[in-house]
């Protein structure tokens, strides 16, 4: 599974990728804790409500596992997008 | 030279009439400079008489009853726009109202960092660089940005006018939460769902060294993002990310706008504009750079964005931020166009009229935002009210003629007559100027990227007057039927 991380939005509109993980480089246990994360990013998009603020940091989350999905999140801090800042804090140390 | 004159020798002639004096011309010699001076026995001894004679006097009555004056305010200490302004840098600021630990009030907390306390005048006086300097500055610039639109949007004779936040009823005050702190991003948002502000800090980017850069430091990030706060309380449904492009652009100018008159507010500030700029708001100043540490740290020697820029619609695409820009330069040019033409250094001093016609640009914005449509509000729409509201105000007809002028040359509404560059001719103010470049219908906003974008108050009856504070605000709020019913934005919406 690879997990490619971009960051937008915000006060300043900037633009930046974050970088890619390739579980497959991983070792087996880090590998299933990212996958797991990626996961439950997946279902708190199904179930998230919208969140409504302003300069409000937008993430893009695409995940390649033989398909492509790509996920659009807006994180206003809230614990609705714990499983998306978990996910973007590993990626970003792993990457 | 033998000096003669008329005047120590007097002679004294006794005639039948009484006494005569004569004045016999004497020799004038210079007069010794010595000045006596009492010696400091004298001195001394006069001190003790006065004092023991002063003793004895009754005091003198006092007419009764005498309302004792309630002293609520507290001093703090906070960077008037952030630590790389050295123009004017940290200085020492008043809240008039009560601020109890945290620091809060009735309308905003502080969280995320250990409370802080007030020293035993009741001041929040911390050093720089620290986590407790952070939150009293940040608890400083909201309150100071909220209080700017009470001000602005009372009444005479009426209570404070309360500006509540969205999602404030009748039955809820709850208050905004800000966290100065809130985590490693290069960002600053305001949440409606978190009903929040939250500001990140971040590593400068590039070769070593990589300082720490706290947003909440800078004044323009703070009024910018309570800004957003206050137009969502005003306009709930400008926010929601089905409005159009410009609608979004309105929200992002808010904020900055609302930076530049907060520092506009501040008669400090106003002075070291002045004398920044010789009394040119086109020359360079830290008024209309926005956000400078955070610029810096991108490589921007002008600030994250620039207030005096030349932008026009047709050049800034749909992005907010970049949408902003236009709204915000052709704001400004009027602020400096109104104010050249109302200067008169001979007669009063420019820091005064910038003061005076930055309090007045600032409520004719205002005026004309709450005027505004509800939903999908154009940069037009806003335009014409300013026009319409400023020909009710009485105010001149030039200031007409700069607003019609600075918003056709954004491309933001089309003049059916030519401009007038010395603002004498007057425009009509019943007419509504046409829009120039309109938002693509159904085409959707970009908010992606864009080019750059007391002692302890708990024991000595202080929460309790907390309490009354908040209950006043619920009876405001349950007064303001109107006012609510206008508010009603709860849809959701993405943005």
């Amino acid at each position: 599974m690879r997990i490619s991380v971009k960051r937008g939005g915000g006060f300043a509109g900037l633009t930046e990728d974050l970088g890619t993980v390739d579980t497959a480089q991983l070792d087996p246990a880090t590998a299933q804790q990212v996958e797991q994360a990626a996961g439950s990013l997946a279902a708190a998009a199904s179930s998230g409500g919208a969140a409504i603020g302003a300069d409000l940091p937008r993430y893009e989350i695409t995940i390649s596992d033989g398909s492509e999905q790509t996920i659009a999140f807006d994180d206003d801090g809230g614990p609705e997008t714990a499983p998306l800042r978990e996910l973007v804090q590993r990626v970003a140390e792993l990457a | 030279m033998e000096a003669r004159g008329y005047v120590h020798a007097l002679v004294d002639e006794g005639s039948a009439n009484g006494r005569t004096v004569v004045l016999e011309p004497v020799d004038v010699r210079p007069l010794s400079l010595k000045v006596p001076t009492p010696t400091a026995e004298y001195r001394s001894q006069r001190k003790l008489m006065r004092a023991a004679v002063g003793a004895a006097v009754p005091p003198i009555p006092q007419p009764l009853p005498v309302p004792v004056p309630v002293v609520r305010g507290s001093r703090v200490l906070i960077w008037k726009q952030d630590p790389t302004v050295g123009e004017i840098g940290i200085r020492k600021a008043y809240l008039p109202g009560l601020t109890l630990s945290g620091p809060k009030d009735s309308r905003i907390v502080i969280q995320g960092l250990p409370a802080v306390n007030a020293n035993a005048l009741g001041d929040f006086i911390e050093t720089p660089g620290t986590d407790a300097f952070d939150a009293v500055h940040t608890y400083a610039i909201v309150r100071s940005t909220l209080t700017l639109f009470q001000r602005a949007l009372s009444k005479p004779g009426s209570p404070v006018a309360p500006v509540p936040w969205q999602w404030n009823s009748a039955t809820n005050a709850v208050p905004l939460k800000v966290l100065p702190h809130a985590s490693n991003m290069m960002n600053a948002f305001y949440s409606r769902n978190q009903q929040a502000l939250q500001f990140g800090f971040f590593n400068r980017p590039g070769p070593p060294p990589n300082p720490l850069v706290f947003t909440c430091r800078s004044l323009d990030i703070v009024a910018h993002e309570t800004g957003h706060a206050i137009l969502d309380g005003l306009k709930p449904n400008w926010i929601l990310a089905n409005n159009p492009p410009q609608t979004g652009g309105l929200h992002e100018s808010f904020g900055d706008l609302t930076a530049i008159f907060l520092a506009l507010s501040q008669l400090d500030q106003v002075e070291a504009v002045i004398a920044q700029t010789r009394a040119n708001l086109h020359d360079k100043t830290f008024l209309a750079d926005l956000a400078e540490q955070f610029g810096l740290a991108l490589g921007r020697p002008n600030g994250l964005r620039n207030a005096d820029n030349d932008f026009k619609l047709s050049q800034t695409g749909n992005e907010v931020h970049a949408i902003s820009q236009v709204f915000t330069g052709a704001i400004y040019d009027i602020l400096a166009d109104i104010f050249a033409a109302e200067r008169s250094s001979a007669r009063r001093d420019d820091a005064i009229v910038l003061y005076e016609v930055s309090q007045y640009l600032f409520g004719l914005v205002l005026r004309a935002i709450i005027a505004a449509p509800a939903t999908g509000a154009t940069y037009a729409s806003v335009a014409n009210q300013m026009l319409t509201i400023s020909a009710a105000d009485g105010k001149p007809a030039s200031y007409r003629t700069f607003i019609r002028n600075r918003f056709t040359l954004r491309e933001v509404i089309v003049s059916s007559t030519p401009l007038a560059a010395n603002g004498n001719s007057d425009v009509d103010s019943a007419a509504a100027f046409a829009p120039g470049v309109e938002d693509e219908p159904g085409v959707e906003q970009n908010r992606s990227s864009c080019c750059g974008t007391m002692q302890s108050a708990e024991f000595n009856g202080a929460e309790a007057a907390l309490e009354d504070e908040i209950a006043e605000f619920l009876k405001a709020l349950a007064a303001d039927g109107d006012a609510g019913k206008t508010r009603s934005g709860k849809s959701k919406g993405n943005r």
